[in-house]
């Protein structure tokens, strides 16, 4: 089985990354291209990076995207792009331009035969189901990042969706943990853990070693099998690495990536 | 050393582009298919759907051409995951059963699911099985690559896989190995994608180059 992935996830707002708790886009962290070639020179396994620039009058336009062929020119390790990703074209000018796999989120409830297409054209293995989680009401929803509110859609429902599309690897997002550091969402893997049957990332407050330590144990001792842990605030605020992650993970027996 | 790089339209020739340019190298993105005897190396990358690779490469132009550049042994020709699918015959991915190359016989299977999920997505490991030192040399496989797929060549589906390869490697998909690289004659290939496999890819990409 491939190794598990430690995946540093961005946010990127123009020319800079930013971040802050449960999706909150407030706080600018330092220039995006210069932080993704520190990444480059670390060696990690995969970069996830979100454009949540805004896209001015047209959300299908392809320039909002273009910095990528900046990234593609010195990034030798798989790229994950997403952002309000609303056409094709934009897929395809994001695959074509060094993006391994697009992240597609408001599109798995908006536009579902955008993300048939997208796999039809380039493969399940391309397309990312990227999906927010809220518990409310003794329920878990799917939660909007982008607008910043639940939405009436329970989460097994999407995930059987999505993963009949045809989607490659779903990554869920616990808004209650995301941005917090204070561990993961624990409750939430479990829920997860029987109705995903792809690759599953998962992501939402990490903020130490300990924490990822505690995942990959609880991940054990469920029998779930994890491809990759994402992470942001913890690589941004903290100084912990991805590399320290895997060699941490590693020597607990988890079989992560550790580069030569 | 002339490289070209044949565009299927299918996925990210540009990384592959900015790989070789990290290896002190150009490519020329072949554009057009009449004479491949320019280069003295083609490598064919590719993501996507077998059968929009297998369209592509169903002009007679461009069979004739390879075919051409093939018969030459001091040329070489790399295949890059779906590139390298289609220098097979068939593909269980196919819906519409177009061939592609057929430069080999055996088909391309879907990964069976099982314990290890299907696409297979990320970092393995390989291990050489028959190695000439030509292209998988022994220092280059102890880093791991990066695969993101969902259909292979099956190593138990090969019925004489020494006969058929002058060397290939292996990674496993749950208990289920699979061929990782392979070179017959002047034909390479590598179902992981070089270019993202950071150093370890360099390292192969510049042994294809050598």
């Amino acid at each position: 089985m491939p190794r598990l992935r430690i995946v540093p996830a961005l946010l990127k707002r123009g020319p800079s990354l930013v971040k802050g708790p449960s999706f909150s886009k407030s706080r600018v962290i330092g220039p995006a291209l210069p932080s993704i070639r520190v990444y480059q020179s670390r060696n990690i396994d995969e970069l996830i990076v979100v454009d949540v620039s805004s896209s001015g009058e047209d959300s299908e336009s392809v320039e909002r995207f273009s910095w990528i062929k900046d990234v593609n020119k010195f990034l030798t390790m798989p790229l994950s792009v997403g952002g309000g990703i609303r056409s094709i074209e934009q897929i395809q000018y994001l695959i074509q331009n060094g993006a391994d796999r697009v992240v597609l989120n408001s599109a798995l409830r908006n536009d579902p035969s955008l993300v048939k297409h997208a796999v039809a054209m380039h493969g399940s293995q391309s397309v990312v189901g990227s999906i927010d989680v809220l518990f409310a009401d003794d329920k878990w929803l799917v939660y909007d990042s982008w607008l910043q509110k639940p939405l009436e859609i329970c989460l097994p429902s999407l995930i059987t969706d999505v993963q009949n599309l045809g989607v490659g690897e779903i990554l869920v997002t616990s808004q209650r943990c995301e941005g917090q550091m204070k561990g993961f969402d624990l409750e939430l893997l479990k829920f997860c853990a029987d109705l995903i049957h792809v690759p599953f990332i998962f992501s939402g407050g990490a903020g130490s070693l300990a924490d990822f330590h505690d995942l990959m144990n609880y991940a054990n001792n469920i029998n779930l099998n994890i491809s990759a842990i994402a992470a942001s605030s913890c690589f941004h605020f903290t100084h912990v690495t991805p590399v320290d992650v895997a060699k941490s993970l590693k020597n607990s027996g988890f079989n992560t990536r550790v580069p030569l | 050393m002339n490289i070209g790089i044949i565009n299927a339209g299918v996925g990210s020739i540009h990384s592959l582009k900015n790989s070789l340019t990290l290896l002190d190298r150009s490519a020329t993105i072949v554009s057009d298919y009449r004479s491949l005897s320019e280069f003295t190396h083609l490598i064919f990358p590719g993501v996507g759907h077998f059968d929009q690779g297998a369209a592509f490469v169903s002009d007679n132009i461009l069979k004739l051409s390879l075919q051409e550049f093939l018969a030459d042994p001091s040329k070489r020709l790399l295949g890059i995951c779906l590139g390298m699918q289609l220098f097979f015959s068939s593909s269980e991915e196919s819906i519409n059963g177009i061939n592609a190359l057929s430069l080999f016989d055996p088909p391309i299977q879907r990964l069976p699911e099982s314990e290890a999920k299907v696409p297979n997505l990320g970092w393995l490991p390989i291990a050489s099985v028959k190695s000439t030192d030509n292209f998988l040399k022994a220092e280059i496989q102890n880093g791991d690559f990066y695969f993101v797929h969902s259909y292979a060549l099956l190593l138990n589906s090969l019925s004489n896989p020494n006969d058929m390869f002058d060397e290939y490697s292996i990674a496993m998909h749950g208990n289920i190995p699979f061929v990782a690289t392979f070179r017959s004659s002047n034909i390479y290939g590598c179902q992981f994608h070089p270019e993202k496999s950071s150093l370890s890819g360099l390292l192969l990409l510049k042994q294809f180059l050598e």
